[in-house]
């Protein structure tokens, strides 16, 4: 089974002005994939889903399922199933009715579905709890009951509105391989909603990240992280965020071209030439970035504004005339705060950027390419 | 200056808070109680005036506790039509419940998840209706019901009484619907649900509070309904009990023990349905929430 969409735009009508929530956005999702849509809230990506699920209706384009045209068909009739933020358990109901009740609205009889209804929470280990209402259960189990009651009917794709903001980091990782682990067995395709880009990363074979109703960037997890089409997904996709900082163009002969940046430059090869002096925006994983105590040993001088604590590693933020530079890779433990320091990085670590349009120029050289070492200072 | 020289305050606040908590408690229950005697002391009147013997009403000083108990008026007010108009008062509070719960319900689901033009407006205009008081409807009322052929009839009392308790009823069960995440419907449509489906399985059942605060309501209303049905209603055989007990009132006396006998009969229903329904109010609450 597989989703298309086709040219999806859907405009609100609020008040007197009309508010663009989609604009034409175009993807296929292929079947047994798990895709996820990721954006800042009110990019549109929730709505695209509504739209997928037939709780809008597109004001044009058009939704395919396995190649079939439903658009125009009400939602109960898509064969889909959904996922709210808010799980949408009915409160009336005990866990075994409320898995059922897929089952009872298509008119199996009673034992039958009782029967398939204990099997799948049998399958999200939740056979102990059939008999308690929504009201009584822990968060988790919130969850586990609203997959079960998603999967009960064999839909022909599964659709997830933000399902794990309410929960807890560690109950999100747990729901996380659940919702993984039921998606390869149901084997149809699912679409995931997130503003965390992290839990995309993780959970997704393709992303979309989306911005103002528009598609920024699509691909899997390692193309947009590796080489993301424009700024915007560059900055969304990791954390903490790609440092950006501009320069610009100098001639470096034939295809290849100077990149100026605070006094140090780079010889980098552009297929599409651009103009002597055009601006670019230089862009660098704080991954590949130390702070180094001498101003004078990186390549880049500034203040070193604070250093936190992430995880197994530390953040410095460092203050640069062109902005800040966050670095993560930081290999020195001497770091005073609000001493004077350099930053330093591989020129083959870098992105370059159009400064205009944000659109991608150029990504790191691959390792293999790298034909000499350069020195990492 | 020492200890005595302190503000009342001063010295309500040198107590231990456990002290003060206490006494905060006591106050409130005073407070409760003074407010539950002010209620149920009329009640405790009527019931006790109506078990005295009509001697024995106008006797000074008028005992608290009536000394001579006798149902002797009760037997007296078997005597007249009540029996008849307690029927037509259930019929009349039964009708206006059901066409103002099932009305209320509907219209109040149609405000809330239906895209109507100007409907906040139009919810709000409703309200405005609630206004009128009953005397300066049912003249037109009268006028209107006797072209349309409906005059002396309880049906046509139910319609009339019902213009009244809908207003506020369909307004309340607008606002309780807009409680009732729209997410439950949702899922429930792409479970497989039909329209109406949803509404009826699932938005209803979490509707039941809002439903049975409206059905209260409107029974305290239609029960206790004096000004439209004693327009509408002309002939004695249709008269309700509020109409009756006034009959009680004679150009020469009042028949203060009659009177009193047929309230308490008109009273004791309104706690049984009260009562009946309380225990579906907290069921709903707990439902509602998850």
């Amino acid at each position: 089974m597989t989703v298309e969409v086709k040219s999806l735009t859907k405009i609100y009508q609020v008040g007197s002005s009309e508010e663009l929530a989609v604009d034409s956005i175009d993807f296929e999702i292929g079947a047994n994939e798990f895709f996820t849509l990721v954006g800042p809230s009110g990019c549109g990506k929730s709505t695209t889903l509504r739209c997928i699920a037939g709780l809008e209706t597109p004001t044009s384009g058009q939704i395919l399922v396995d190649g079939e045209d439903v658009t125009q068909t009400a939602p109960n009739n898509r064969g889909l199933a959904m996922m709210f933020q808010d799980i949408a358990l009915y409160p009336h109901m005990n866990v075994v009715e409320n898995i059922a009740y897929p089952l009872k609205v298509r008119g199996v009889d009673k034992t039958e579905r009782q029967e398939r209804a204990r099997e799948v929470a049998e399958l999200m280990q939740i056979p102990e709890l059939l008999n308690k209402y929504p009201g009584e259960l822990s968060g988790g189990q919130r969850q586990r009951t609203a997959i079960a009651r998603t999967i009960v009917y064999n839909p022909s794709a599964l659709l997830m509105d933000e399902p794990l903001s309410d929960l807890d980091a560690q109950l999100k990782v747990e729901i996380r391989k659940e919702i993984q682990r039921i998606h390869e067995r149901a084997g149809v395709p699912t679409i995931y909603v997130t503003h965390d880009q992290s839990e995309a990363l993780s959970m997704s074979d393709r992303i979309a990240v989306m911005n103002d109703g528009h598609v920024m960037g699509i691909g899997s997890p390692d193309e947009l992280y590796e080489s993301p089409e424009n700024t915007f997904v560059a900055a969304f996709i990791g954390n903490p965020s790609i440092n950006l900082v501009p320069a610009t163009l100098g001639d470096g002969g034939g295809d290849r071209v100077t990149v100026d940046l605070g006094g140090e430059a780079t010889e980098r090869e552009l297929t599409e030439g651009r103009p002597v002096g055009t601006d670019v925006e230089v862009g660098i994983r704080p991954e590949r970035v130390d702070v180094l105590p001498d101003p004078d040993a990186g390549k880049l001088t500034g203040t070193l504004e604070l250093i936190e604590r992430i995880g197994d590693r530390r953040l410095a933020t460092v203050d640069i005339d062109d902005g800040e530079i966050r670095a993560l890779n930081l290999s020195t433990d001497t770091l005073a705060e609000g001493s004077t320091v350099s930053v330093a990085f591989d020129w083959a670590d870098v992105h370059l950027f159009d400064g205009e349009s944000g659109e991608a120029l150029a990504h790191p050289i691959a390792d293999v390419q790298r034909n000499e070492p350069t020195e990492s200072v | 200056m020492s200890s005595d020289a302190a503000t009342p305050m001063e010295f309500w606040y040198r107590l231990p808070y456990s002290q003060r908590e206490k006494y905060y408690n006591w106050a409130l229950n005073l407070v409760l109680s003074i407010g539950l005697v002010l209620i149920l002391f009329p009640i405790y009147w009527m019931v006790a005036t109506s078990l005295m013997s009509p001697e024995g009403l106008f006797s000074l000083p008028n005992p608290l506790v009536p000394t001579d108990v006798t149902l002797e008026t009760y037997r007296s007010v078997l005597e007249t039509d009540v029996l008849l108009w307690y029927r037509n008062t259930i019929f009349l509070a039964a009708g206006v419940v059901g066409l103002t719960t099932v009305a209320a319900t509907l219209g109040g689901y149609g405000l809330a998840r239906l895209d109507i033009p100007f409907k906040k407006t139009f919810a709000r205009v409703i309200l405005f209706g609630y206004m009128f008081p009953p005397i300066l409807l049912s003249i037109p009322m009268f006028i209107f019901w006797r072209q349309i052929g409906i005059i002396n009839s309880l049906p046509g009392v139910i319609i009339a009484q019902t213009a009244t308790t809908l207003p506020f009823s369909l307004w309340l069960m607008w606002q309780f619907f807009q409680t009732v995440p729209y997410s439950y419907e949702e899922s429930a449509r792409i479970i497989g649900c039909s329209r109406f489906q949803a509404f009826y399985e699932i938005a209803l059942p979490l509707a039941k509070p809002g439903m049975i605060a409206v059905a209260i309501f409107s029974f305290a209303i239609a029960w206790g309904a004096y000004t439209i049905p004693t327009v509408l209603l002309t002939s004695n055989s249709k008269w309700v009990l509020t109409l009756g007990l006034y009959s009680f009132t004679q150009q020469e006396s009042v028949l203060w023990g009659q009177i009193m006998a047929a309230s308490t009969m008109l009273v004791l229903p309104t706690f049984a349905f009260v009562y009946y329904l309380q225990k579906y109010i907290l069921r709903g609450f707990r439902a509602t929430r998850i």
